[in-house]
């Protein structure tokens, strides 16, 4: 477990109607409904806290028949918190984690649904949203400019201004008419 | 017409009120997420007052256009949380439900008193 995934784990557990939706599931896995007639809690506040628990790898979910039934992952709790304050991390790693933690909030702030909510004016953040939209984009693929007008209108009206900051930001490649990703490599 | 104009900005300061401690016992049990749907919903009672007494002022002294500017307002404000909730709902996005719908059923609760209250 990285140092992040643990405080995030850590920060997760630190709520007391999420405990309690984890000592009831340790007992037996259960859907939403149930979770919220044994807590006296409301379905909508159930499924919120089972989604946190769910981000944080401390339950997870499977369908079955009509309903989504959640249980613990006990493996992580098996984990010694000995071994995850001895865990050691280079200060590269430190670095990588620190650099997404900075892309998800970015991308957390300008997207919301799958839709770019407005373009950022910070060159750095707009650099980030820009390699997320071209997340869309198929390596090694050539697109005429309409198509590429196309997917990036999926995510925000403005799509020239999208479309040239993408060129100029070495993100896509151009010629004439044809545009294709760039060879470096998107970040995760 | 006074006394029905004062009891209902008092039945919303007292609505405030009670989510406000109702927020706070939240946070002193450790469910901090929870506390802040209350406040989230203390905020709703806290909107609607003021649209209230800037109907109240725009008005001036005009019962009917009192009413009938607060009720607009009140149809047309929680509108786009009604949008919020239905695009949170088609995106699964459980925390955006559980406040939208939290200040939705606040919005509700409020045009029940109101109508009580006021006479409609």
């Amino acid at each position: 477990m990285t140092e992040t995934e643990a405080i995030k784990l850590f920060k997760c557990l630190a709520d007391k109607s999420r405990l309690q939706i984890l000592k009831s599931l340790i007992q037996e896995d259960m859907y939403v409904d149930r979770l919220a007639g044994r807590l006296n809690l409301s379905a909508p506040t159930i499924s919120f806290h089972l989604k946190k628990l769910e981000d944080a790898g401390a339950v997870e979910s499977r369908k079955e028949q009509y309903y989504t039934m959640y249980s613990i992952k006990k493996e992580v709790f098996m984990t010694n918190i000995i071994d995850i304050i001895k865990e050691e991390s280079t200060e590269a790693e430190l670095q990588a984690e620190r650099e997404r933690e900075y892309r998800d909030k970015v991308i957390q702030a300008f997207f919301e649904y799958g839709k770019l909510k407005s373009i950022p004016s910070q060159r750095k953040k707009e650099k980030i949203v820009l390699e997320e939209i071209a997340k869309s984009f198929e390596p090694g693929r050539q697109y005429t400019e309409k198509e590429i007008n196309l997917i990036i209108a999926d995510y925000h009206d403005d799509f020239c201004t999208i479309r040239r900051d993408m060129i100029s930001e070495r993100i896509l490649e151009r010629e004439g008419m044809t545009y294709w990703l760039a060879e470096k490599k998107l970040p995760d | 017409m006074n006394q029905k104009k004062e009891e209902f900005l008092a039945y919303l300061q007292k609505q405030k009120e009670a989510c406000l401690a109702q927020a706070r016992a939240l946070t002193e049990e450790d469910r901090k997420d929870e506390s802040g749907v209350y406040k989230a919903k203390a905020n709703i009672y806290d909107i609607f007052a003021m649209l209230y007494r800037g109907a109240e002022k725009g008005a001036a002294g005009d019962e009917k256009k009192l009413e009938q500017v607060f009720l607009k307002n009140a149809e047309t404000i929680p509108q786009n949380w009604n949008k919020a909730y239905e695009r949170a709902k088609q995106h699964q996005d459980a925390a955006r439900i559980l406040l939208e719908e939290a200040k939705l059923a606040a919005a509700e609760d409020i045009m029940v008193n109101y109508k009580q209250i006021i006479g409609i």
